[in-house]
């Protein structure tokens, strides 16, 4: 028969087990998360917190490791190669030649067999199909320069290349996603 | 029975320890070599694309080189089709104006570099297609160990 001191002894080996884990494990990741994505005004500086019970100052698993920013670039690097390589149905050319065309001419507004066009316009429609909910900010680097979408994002993960004018100077073409 | 209750709570705490620091390395160390492999493949997908974006723009190159060479010779470009000396003429100077590069240093804060060789250019008289053959080669420049090199051949085709 077992003792009924030593199962009140396991009950409480146990139950402290599980509470200490918790606190040390547990709580600080699910603290860190909501500190590192919290948007309201109130936030917990979790590097006190933590420090108290000589826990990780950030949580085990990172964000940043699970989510590998690397692939943003390479995603925005697909998004600017078929934005280049894309025809436009009316002018017959690639988005690329639109735009070396148009920084060749100094003006958004390129004019073809008599035909004027509006490259930024062209651009746009195309980014707003190929960009996910139409965040993007696209920068060509000519002059003067050609911005299309949202100035307002970081420039932390980009994709960029050149694009050939007819003088066969390069500009710079840059595609940023959030 | 209260002794013992002190040493469960030591006891479960020390646990509690133990099992905090094992299953911390644990995860930390799966999730190391998982972002190990992720970075390969990151960089792997990132030599490609760059690949990908030099075939692209020496595509463009090639047609304005055209356009420019027939312009500074100052000729109709179909006369090349006929007059063999105009060709050669023709050739040695798309030689020198076709640059299928990209700039330069657009890669380098993202530690991978390139060279873009032209290796010939023909003309097809029949057909009225000039053809670039260029050799790309891309490589990360990480540190000092981790240097991956992918090399390749493209031909870029043109009408006139």
């Amino acid at each position: 028969m077992i003792h009924k001191g030593l199962i009140d002894t396991l009950f409480l080996m146990v139950l402290v087990t599980t509470t200490c884990f918790v606190i040390l494990l547990v709580l600080p990741s699910i603290l860190w998360i909501w500190t590192k994505f919290s948007q309201g005004p109130c936030k917990i500086d979790i590097t006190r917190i933590s420090s108290a019970f000589y826990a990780c100052p950030q949580a085990p698993v990172t964000l940043e490791t699970v989510i590998k920013p690397e692939y943003i670039p390479l995603t925005s690097d697909h998004t600017l190669f078929t934005l280049l390589a894309a025809n436009d149905t009316n002018t017959g050319l690639q988005i690329q030649e639109l735009l070396a065309l148009a920084a060749s001419q100094g003006s958004s507004t390129i004019t073809i067999n008599g035909s004027s066009y509006d490259v930024s316009q062209i651009v746009k429609i195309k980014l707003d199909y190929l960009a996910s909910n139409s965040n993007y900010n696209f920068i060509f680097e000519s002059t003067p320069p050609i911005q299309i979408g949202n100035n307002g994002i970081s420039p932390q993960f980009f994709s960029t290349t050149s694009v050939t004018l007819p003088d066969m100077t390069k500009v710079r073409a840059m595609l940023i996603l959030p | 029975m209260r002794q013992k209750g002190y040493v469960s709570l030591l006891i479960g705490f020390f646990v509690a320890i133990v099992l905090f620091y094992t299953i911390n390395a644990v995860v930390s160390k799966l999730l190391s070599d998982t972002a190990q492999v992720s970075d390969d493949i990151a960089l792997t997908y990132k030599i490609i694309d760059i690949s990908e974006f030099i075939k692209l723009n020496a595509q463009q190159a090639l047609k304005f080189s055209i356009n420019k060479t027939a312009e500074q010779m100052n000729i109709n470009i179909n006369d090349i089709k006929t007059d063999q000396g105009l060709r050669q003429d023709f050739l040695g100077n798309l030689s020198s104006i076709f640059d299928p590069s990209l700039i330069t240093h657009l890669y380098i804060s993202q530690d991978i570099d390139f060279n873009v060789t032209v290796k010939s250019i023909d003309i097809d008289t029949t057909n009225s297609v000039i053809s670039a053959l260029i050799e790309i080669q891309v490589f990360d420049i990480y540190g000092q160990t981790s240097n991956r090199f992918a090399s390749t051949t493209a031909t870029i085709s043109q009408n006139f």
